[in-house]
């Protein structure tokens, strides 16, 4: 099953198919592609308005918030100004209101002078430029056709980009690779142009024609480049590198910034000079005629163009790539390299790049030097990781206390960089945070971190507390004109105060900080929350979603002074005395401090604890951002509300203990906070897990403890996958295609289809065991679900493990899955019925 | 036949260990450290930057 094409966002403009200068390296002229002969010189006024046209229907078809054009050619400023100022108007014409417009030219620079850099100011286009390197690097290959030099017009040409005025023009330099310079000297030259970006280019090649300077060493392009980066990182990273960076970024699960690494799908066109559509022109050096997709701009949509074989080869991701590149491990990062360069005459695209030796070897020494760099002295210990027989446990569906315990110290680490994190980017981003004082709130948790590491450990480990701070980060890395409104941005950034009041009363530790009220309530992450009656409270007591008020905006703010024998909560209209022993022990109740204005409708509403023999779980119905579930949470429960959960809990329990035992330690050292939800409108059990709650299982309460049983076994599976998902990249994150799930009728992202299967193994298991404890039509009936849940799952399995996405890891994962369910399939059951509920 | 053992006795993350980091030093991290302890949580602030077409050739 291929993946479903990409929009196009990239379009290449050959402006022009000739060059002023005759580079020997050029794979325009000089690769296996000579289509540039039959070309006209200059783009006409016809194609250039028919492919701004084709740009504008395709961005406004898919909706695109921008595309990249870059002018190119051959050189393109042959084209003369007048013909350049006419290209920039009509695509800047054609994309007014349909999108943004990233125009960008790509010029070897000896023409250009005061009138171009005018022109592109006025007609907002940037310039990248070709440049080897000092002058006798450059001289190498960037001749004239008579040998002389072309450096010295060039060096002009980046002075006048670095003039003040021109100076936002200034995209890059592009350097292409001649292992026969000095690398740090090459470096060095350009670093001294003060670009902001310098690419550095691998000559194009392929296995039929092997790159030159091979002979110095198997590996000499990766130690060319290697001798560079480790100047560059010494130096402090003066400059982007596009392919540095696209290491780094892809390492961390981000995206490439070049389409010559990561797993990232090509979405770029090339339309030559006679407005014929090509693939990416780096294919001229596979063989003639190579790019060529036989359509063109006055013929067909660039939808057309999207679905060429050529095009939907490179947007596979990891299942596009041959089996030596999908098991290598390197290869987020280096996606099988560009393309052109896996090609071999006699099987075409379906190898590992012909510089693969070099690729993984500077991609294993950019991650090995930059996976831990800590600044200031700052100590990082080595990376987590998970011993063998837990992660074949929990691949197996299971895993023991020690196995969820690892994922749960994990967390630990996380939630320390996810707090860490929005301190820092909030400080950049909102300075001043408003009425919060977030310094105040952050060196008060520091304090306490220093102090009484592991109650700042337990309030941190509050599931919610990781779904905060994602989401101030999700808010803090957006354009600030997207994000939620400045109070509301406040409120969320001002819960830092909360979680370091919680801290504080939870430690004994005496003092002030400043807590965000919503709505009229104070919230006190894994304690509760204080409706202070200041204002209209939140509409908690309303059925429907709208149950809690995480995205309500800041409407006043209250001092807390927390003292080791009690808590002071104080507004310029009241003040509420609690008791910290009451705090603690989750009691009810507030008092009033005489004289204060306005006080005496405080209630203090503790979280309450569901227990059971050897477990406890906090009843989480106060939090603000408890309402991350696929269903509504539900009001803060009724004293009637919570005896039926805490009843059901137990049932549950014992049942758990009883017929389904291997999930009960799990169970007891990973779930540490059940969320009710509001009940759904037909009244059909209702569960649920956030990925960003590790510990957390959302449910409305189920008829019966039997079906709760079944709930918090099957939504505990998502935390454990979700948190080994934290750790492991078990597939391709690019693969955007949707799966067929036996047992949804819509079809699902391959973690949705990996999540479910994963949760339906327990599920199939519960069933198991109920068929054996259970007697007469029960008994029957749980054999049914049984067999329907064993077939479903174990056909989930072989889809996945079909999807070609996989990781290594991942199909080790997979193959621990199928390990449990295999056996399944060979039980002796009555004849299964179709339907069976969960 | 012999099947071959795994004799791996761990599976390492990329995820730094940073319980016993000082709170107090997690903002002075590198970006490295703090992006790839979060990568997977949310998008990197690379990831939100200015984006630039991808297309690299030089001519």
């Amino acid at each position: 099953m291929s993946r479903p094409a990409v929009p196009l966002r990239q379009f290449v403009l050959k402006l022009h198919s000739r060059c002023d200068l005759a580079c020997d390296h050029c794979y325009v002229y000089q690769g296996a592609d000579q289509s540039w002969r039959g070309q006209p010189k200059a783009m006409s006024d016809e194609t250039i308005a028919w492919t701004a046209q084709r740009i504008a229907e395709h961005a406004k078809a898919h909706q695109l918030a921008g595309v990249h054009v870059v002018l190119h050619g051959g050189e393109p400023l042959l084209v003369g100004s007048a013909r350049l100022r006419h290209v920039a108007g009509t695509l800047r014409s054609a994309l007014a209101g349909v999108c943004d417009l990233d125009l960008r030219i790509h010029t070897n620079g000896v023409l250009l002078d005061e009138e171009f850099c005018e022109l592109f100011t006025e007609c907002g286009v940037k310039v990248g430029i070709s440049l080897d390197g000092y002058r006798a690097a450059n001289d190498r290959h960037r001749r004239y056709a008579d040998g002389r030099s072309s450096y010295d017009q060039v060096l002009r040409a980046v002075g006048l980009l670095r003039q003040e005025r021109y100076r936002d023009l200034y995209a890059g330099l592009l350097c292409t690779i001649d292992v026969a310079n000095d690398p740090v000297a090459v470096y060095e030259s350009l670093l001294e142009l003060d670009p902001p970006r310098i690419d550095f280019l691998l000559p194009h090649a392929t296995w039929d024609e092997p790159p030159v300077g091979r002979q110095s060493a198997a590996t000499a392009y990766a130690d060319w480049l290697i001798a560079i980066f480790d100047r560059w990182l010494a130096g402090g990273r003066p400059v982007g590198v596009r392919t540095f960076d696209s290491i780094i970024s892809t390492g961390g699960g981000g995206d490439s910034l070049t389409e010559a690494l990561g797993l990232g799908p090509s979405d770029l066109v090339v339309v030559e000079t006679d407005g014929s559509y090509e693939q990416a022109d780096s294919l001229k050096t596979a063989f003639d005629g190579a790019p060529a997709t036989g359509f063109d701009v006055f013929t067909q949509t660039l939808d057309v163009v999207g679905q060429h074989p050529g095009i939907l080869a490179r947007q596979q991701g990891l299942a596009g790539l041959c089996e030596t590149c999908r098991a290598c491990p390197v290869v987020t990062s280096c996606g099988g390299g560009l393309y052109a360069h896996r090609y071999r005459t006699g099987n075409g695209f379906a190898n590992p790049s012909v510089y693969c030796a070099d690729l993984l070897k500077l991609v294993s020494h950019v991650r090995s030097r930059t996976a831990q760099v800590p600044q200031r002295g700052a100590a990082v210990s080595p990376a987590h990781g998970v011993p063998a027989a837990e992660f074949h446990a929990l691949a197996a569906g299971f895993g023991a206390a020690s196995a969820i315990g690892h994922l749960a110290e994990t967390q630990r680490s996380m939630r320390r960089a996810l707090l860490g994190a929005v301190y820092q980017e909030a400080a950049v981003a909102v300075p001043g945070a408003s009425a919060v004082d977030l310094p105040a709130a952050w060196n008060l948790l520091t304090s306490i971190d220093a102090g009484s590491p592991q109650v700042l450990a337990d309030v941190l480990g509050h599931p919610y507390v990781r779904v905060w701070a994602v989401a101030c980060l999700q808010q803090l890395r957006m354009p600030p004109g997207k994000r939620a409104g400045a109070a509301a941005l406040a409120a969320d950034l001002g819960h830092l105060g909360a979680i370091a009041a919680a801290a504080a009363i939870r430690s004994g530790t005496d003092a002030r900080v400043i807590v965000p009220v919503r709505g009229g309530v104070v919230y006190l992450p894994t304690l509760g929350r204080l409706v202070t009656g200041l204002a209209k409270p939140p509409p908690d007591s309303e059925p429907g979603r709208a149950s809690v008020s995480a995205a309500a905006p800041l409407t006043a703010t209250v001092t807390i002074d927390a003292a080791r024998d009690g808590v002071l909560v104080g507004t310029r209209d009241g003040q509420w005395r609690m008791r910290r022993q009451d705090l603690l022990a989750g009691r009810p109740g507030s008092q009033d401090v005489p004289g204060s204005q306005d006080a005496g409708s405080a209630c203090w509403q503790p979280v309450r604890r569901l227990t059971a023999p050897g477990i406890s779980v906090a009843l989480e119905d106060t939090d603000p951002y408890r309402d991350c579930h696929q269903w509504a949470a539900a009001p803060r429960l009724t004293d009637a509300e919570f005896a039926a959960w805490q009843q059901a809990f137990s049932g549950a329990w014992a049942q758990i203990e009883q017929e389904h035992s291997a999930y009960a330690p799990g169970l007891a050292a990973g779930l540490c906070t059940v969320t009710p939800l509001s009940a759904a409108p037909a009244g059909r059990d209702v569960s649920a897990t956030a990925r960003q709650a590790f510990g957390a299982v959302a449910a409305a309460l189920p008829a019966n403890h039997s079906t709760l049983a079944l709930l918090l076994i099957h939504e505990f599976q998502h935390v454990k996958l979700g948190a080994v998902l934290d750790l492991y990249d078990l597939y391709d994150a690019t693969d955007n295609r949707l799966y067929h799930a036996p047992w949804r009728d819509d079809p699902r992202p391959l973690e949705g289809l990996l999540q479910g299967t994963y949760a339906h193994i327990a599920v199939t298991d519960f069933w198991r065991a109920r068929r054996s404890a259970a007697t007469g039509p029960a008994a029957e009936a749980a054999g049914a679900r049984f067999a329907h849940w064993r077939a479903q799952t174990a056909d989930a399995i072989e889809n996945l493990a079909a999807s070609g996405s996989l990781t290594p890891l991942g199909e080790e994962f997979i193959d621990g899955m199928r390990a449990s369910i295999s056996p399944m399939l060979d039980e002796m059951v009555s004849a299964p019925q179709p339907g069976a509920g969960g | 036949m012999i099947a071959t053992e795994d004799k791996r006795s761990e599976y390492p993350s990329d995820l730094a260990d940073l319980r016993r980091v000082p709170l107090a030093d997690l903002p002075a991290l590198s970006n490295d450290v703090l992006d790839n302890a979060l990568r997977r949580l949310v998008p990197a602030p690379l990831a939100g930057q200015v984006p630039v077409a991808a297309f690299t050739s030089s001519i």
